[in-house]
């Protein structure tokens, strides 16, 4: 899949009208050079790394689509499951003390009237 | 079964079904959309914009029974908006959740202060506030009306998320609606739609899930209450 990911602040993106509206894309640099298959191959002694040295501003890959996709679809049904089963663990409880309760009272009740003529 | 749990146990059977159909359709049967929307993360939008949906539902379910609450207090009506604002607050979470992470894709940035982002964390925080007040507060008369008003100026916010975007503008893409430029097929617009009605189902699921709940804790303090009188309980 096509890594379009940029780390472009979104105040600097701009509506693209080939995209549908309020989809935005990152502009266009007209100064940089088209890029050939043989920049990859060519990498000057000066440019390559000596060093790793920490950016402030990292995330310069995105991750990938799928990934985020997942990621998005299990966090939101991880969600909704554990909100159910909270609630179900909650009126389980509930319903056996009710009961519980409800059946002390009734036996109560039951030799209050045995007692009384 | 019965009678009383006739209608969850359809509502929940159907919302399951819909369920197991609509995930696997909009993971295999919808195509992928254009990278600047998020290309496959794009996909992520079918439960995100039907869980702010449901959001709404909600927020406004909360409004109802908060206004009738305050205008004539009763255990069921407090029991209803109690139970709403719970929901809102869980598919404000969905919406928080799964919303930055297209973001990530198709902004570059998970989160932004844009308008319509920053106005559903403010409503998100206002059913937050209503959820924490009624249950770490308690629920005495003051801290129910409290919370009430609350259900109902958080209403009016969620108004406010739905105009940000046309009010302010911001990045939040407008597809759907009024100035959007719609689904370009098919398959998306019916996976939307299966989401829509899916949210639809499971929230109105999850609140009477709620209010059963809040019900049988009332039943349950005035059983204890009766057993207290009767000598049966201790006073704790």
């Amino acid at each position: 899949m096509d890594d379009h990911a940029n780390s472009t602040p979104p105040s600097e993106l701009h509506q693209d009208p080939g995209l549908g509206p309020g989809l935005l894309a990152a502009p266009a640099d007209p100064r940089a050079p088209a890029a050939t298959a043989d920049d990859a191959a060519i990498v000057s002694p000066v440019e390559r790394s000596t060093a790793f040295v920490a950016v402030a501003e990292g995330h310069d890959v995105s991750p990938s689509a799928e990934v985020l996709l997942v990621l998005a679809y299990v966090a939101m049904w991880l969600l909704v499951l554990g909100f159910v089963w909270l609630s179900f663990r909650r009126l389980v409880r509930l319903d056996a003390r009710l009961s519980d309760l409800e059946d002390a009272l009734a036996r109560r009740e039951a030799l209050r009237a045995e007692r009384e003529p | 079964m019965s009678r009383a749990l006739l209608g969850p146990a359809a509502l929940l059977a159907a919302t399951a079904l819909l369920l197991g159909a609509t995930v696997p359709f909009l993971f295999l049967g919808t195509p992928e959309a254009q990278p600047a929307a998020g290309g496959a993360a794009q996909r992520i939008l079918y439960f995100h914009a039907p869980a702010a949906y449901a959001m709404y539902l909600a927020g406004t379910t909360c409004f109802a029974s908060s206004a009738l609450f305050l205008a004539r207090e009763g255990e069921g009506r407090d029991a209803v908006a109690r139970a709403s604002a719970e929901v809102a607050v869980l598919f404000g979470a969905m919406v928080l959740v799964s919303g930055p992470l297209w973001a990530r894709r198709a902004w570059g940035v998970y989160w932004t202060w844009d308008p319509r982002l920053t106005t559903i964390l403010l409503s998100w925080a206002i059913y937050v506030a209503i959820v924490l007040l009624r249950r770490f507060v308690g629920s005495g008369a003051a801290e129910r009306r409290f919370a009430a008003a609350l259900g109902v100026v958080g209403w009016f916010n969620l108004w406010l998320i739905h105009l940000s975007v046309s009010l302010w503008g911001g990045n939040h893409p407008t597809v759907v609606g009024r100035g959007g430029g719609g689904l370009r097929s098919p398959a998306m617009a019916q996976a939307l739609g299966a989401g829509f009605v899916t949210m639809t189902l499971l929230c109105a699921l999850l609140i009477w899930l709620r209010v059963r709940v809040h019900r049988q804790t009332h039943r349950l303090q005035r059983t204890e209450q009766g057993a207290i009188a009767g000598g049966l309980l201790g006073e704790e």
